[in-house]
């Protein structure tokens, strides 16, 4: 098993992510910031959910030579630019709706639905309503705790303040987390790694 | 140093397998990131990563070797 650890690790050094913090910047530049990065440890970490996903779904291409790969990644040829995060086409950190809002966001050119209620997200509830062909994962978003809901339409029960249960329809994949009292979700990525790093630049 | 054609089998066997796959052994490995990083990246726990990376490693080995591979991991 080590020899294809080495294996992939070869393969990391053939698609040049083996420096993820440039290679991050290099595709951070190309996706002309679908998501915004933040300064330390945790931007560093959004930085590479990003390349891992290109990473992903280069892997399903299957390109035969280190240049295809790179040209696939959209990496060769690249200007790599080290500018300030806050600038350029990289957007800054929006604002989540208040309590029983939403508003759609546009990310890579993808519209997003981001809305808030007043509830508390019950787990064991989300996991009885869903179906087979809906996968529930549990995440954390910027520290706080949320589930990651794919797969088939599916509803999403959650408590009001008053300790009622309340249920919500959702055609496509949801993120959603608790901060306090107020329950998050954002609709409109495919994949899990987009979706928390974009939940993650919320104020 | 692993030569053309193998790195094309690897491609092609990481391409056969499902995303959560795909996306833990990319963290681990094609990027080089710790497990307890993984972790933070995917949203998962540290136990999810371990247990995820060592399916992973074994469905693409599997992969590897109904693909005919000549190298598969020892």
């Amino acid at each position: 098993m080590s020899d294809l650890v080495a294996r992939l690790a070869d393969l990391g050094n053939a698609l040049d992510v083996g420096d993820s913090e440039v290679a991050a910047g290099a595709v951070m530049a190309r996706l002309d910031g679908s998501v915004a990065p933040r300064g330390g440890r945790r931007g560093w970490l959004l930085k590479v959910a990003v390349v891992v996903v290109v990473v992903v779904c280069a892997l399903v291409a299957v390109p035969r030579s280190r240049e295809a790969l790179a040209d696939w990644l959209g990496l060769r040829g690249v200007r790599i630019e080290r500018r300030d995060e806050r600038t350029g086409g990289i957007p800054a950190p929006f604002a989540l709706p208040g309590p029983g809002q939403s508003r759609m966001v546009t990310v890579d050119g993808k519209q997003i639905l981001v809305s808030s209620i007043a509830g508390v997200l019950d787990d064991g509830l989300v996991r009885k309503i869903v179906g087979p062909g809906t996968g529930v994962q549990q995440v954390t978003v910027g520290g706080s705790p949320g589930l990651w809901i794919d797969g088939e339409p599916h509803d999403v029960l959650y408590r009001l303040p008053d300790g009622d249960v309340t249920v919500a329809r959702t055609a496509g994949n949801t993120l959603l987390w608790q901060t306090g009292e107020v329950l998050h979700r954002v609709e409109g990525f495919d994949d899990l790694a987009p979706a928390v790093a974009f939940a993650a630049l919320g104020t | 140093m692993v030569d053309r054609m193998e790195r094309a089998a690897l491609t092609s066997a990481l391409g056969r397998l499902g995303m959560r796959d795909r996306e833990v052994l990319a963290c681990r490995f094609v990027t080089g990131l710790s497990e307890a990083d993984t972790a933070e990246v995917l949203g998962v726990a540290l136990g999810t990563v371990k247990s995820r990376t060592s399916r992973a490693l074994g469905r693409l080995e599997a992969e590897l070797k109904r693909a005919g591979s000549t190298r598969v991991g020892s």
